[in-house]
């Protein structure tokens, strides 16, 4: 997409754009220039899909009205509902709205798959494409650390899969990669700016109702493997307590069921597929709560307990 | 309250879903789409109204020859906790409506 930012440009003015996240084609659309570069800089790498490939979401993010385009900008975003379930944002926020609208489309419309709200990242066996990947996938309330530990580990040698939304095949249980860019906040921002430089965050975006967001942009070679799915072995519901020198408690049984379950976003709606799922899962992975005090204490913690569910 | 005289049984019973995990049992209605997580008395009780419909009293009665030594009066409120939570849940229906 970087290439052709003047074609790119081009088609989000028409609503044209088409480009590639994990197994879906989004078709993209926005007139306003500040959402036009935002989107530029923390999508650019992503693929760019054919104009003839079917889109599985279609949305558009424009000002509101024609005055609110010049004056104290508002825009919203349009996913063809309608109903529509977005709110408007400030101008300065519109990248957020097209993410938040992305969000809603994957988890309303997506029921292919059996979603999870979790980070997903993994580690690859081996080069050979027919190996299976290993999944760990974190779950847990908002502001419980989980993006955090998503960025950390995707940025350790891990292949980021998701820091949103899981997305599982009911058949054979694999997990497919849909690498969005990551959505820090607040005082995770400090904590992996100082690791990571400047150089892979969007600027930042204030006063959002969640504080201050920027985005971390995602690792190339999680773009290029963006097709190759992954085994899931590890569940862990990381918890992040200032000073925490660390606690990781087994979860099995009913109450790991339990506990997946309610991470899921569509179980209610697949019915028996996402309950016969689950439950393979949890006499087939293993499931832990984590307790951290350190980014550097919680990846150690997952690669150690990844290493022992071998 | 639930009329202890009233006599229950599970519907369709193929259309629930059972997975065991160490004492617990999960339990899928297909008919509802609902998962419950039922404890080792809660699904022997759903189990002998699958068998047949019981009314509360012969429930309290077997179960209490099956589990000797556990205080009646706690296990006959336990059934009928576990009745009303069935019959809530629309797991079980009173006999005549089938």
């Amino acid at each position: 997409m970087q290439e052709n930012r003047a074609q790119v440009t081009r088609d989000l003015n028409r609503g044209k754009l088409k480009f590639k996240v994990g197994p879906f084609v989004a078709r993209i659309g926005t007139s306003y220039p500040l959402l036009q570069r935002d989107f530029l800089d923390i999508y650019g790498g992503y693929p760019l899909a054919g104009p003839d490939e079917f889109a599985h979401f279609n949305l558009k993010v424009d000002p509101v009205s024609l005055l609110r385009r010049w004056f104290k900008p508002k825009v919203i975003a349009d996913g063809g509902f309608i109903a529509s379930p977005f709110v408007p944002l400030p101008g300065d926020l519109s990248i957020l709205a097209l993410e938040m609208g992305l969000n809603w489309q994957v988890g309303t419309k997506s029921d292919q798959y059996l979603i999870y709200h979790s980070g997903v990242v993994a580690r690859d066996t081996g080069p050979d494409e027919g190996q299976p990947s290993r999944a760990v996938l974190m779950a847990g309330e908002s502001g419980a650390g989980k993006s955090t530990l998503t960025a950390g580990l995707a940025y350790s040698g891990w292949r980021l899969f998701s820091d949103e939304f899981a997305l599982m095949d009911t058949d054979d249980l694999l997990l497919y990669p849909y690498p969005r860019p990551i959505s820090l906040k607040n005082q995770s921002i400090n904590v992996m700016v100082e690791r990571l430089g400047e150089e892979v965050f969007s600027r930042p975006f204030l006063n959002t109702i969640k504080g201050t967001i920027r985005y971390l942009k995602v690792p190339a070679e999680s773009l290029r493997q963006g097709h190759r799915p992954a085994q899931l072995d590890l569940v862990v519901f990381p918890n992040y307590v200032e000073g925490s020198p660390g606690h990781i408690e087994e979860f099995v049984g009913a109450e790991a069921f339990a506990m997946l379950r309610g991470a899921s976003v569509n179980s209610d709606r697949l019915g028996r597929p996402a309950f016969d799922a689950i439950s393979e899962l949890v006499g087939r992975c293993r499931f832990y709560g984590l307790q951290y005090g350190s980014l550097d204490m919680a990846i150690k913690m997952v690669e150690d307990l990844m290493e022992e569910t071998r | 309250m639930l009329d202890v005289s009233t006599l229950w049984h599970v519907p369709e019973p193929d259309s629930l879903v059972w997975r065991s995990f160490d004492s617990y049992s999960l339990l899928f209605n297909e008919r509802s789409g609902n998962t419950h997580v039922l404890d080792p008395l809660s699904r022997e009780i759903l189990d002998l109204l699958q068998e047949a419909p019981r009314d509360e009293t012969s429930l309290v009665r077997e179960l209490t020859s099956l589990l000797e030594g556990q205080d009646p009066e706690a296990l006959a409120g336990a059934v009928h906790e576990a009745l009303k939570a069935f019959d809530t849940a629309g797991l079980i229906f009173p006999a005549y409506h089938s």
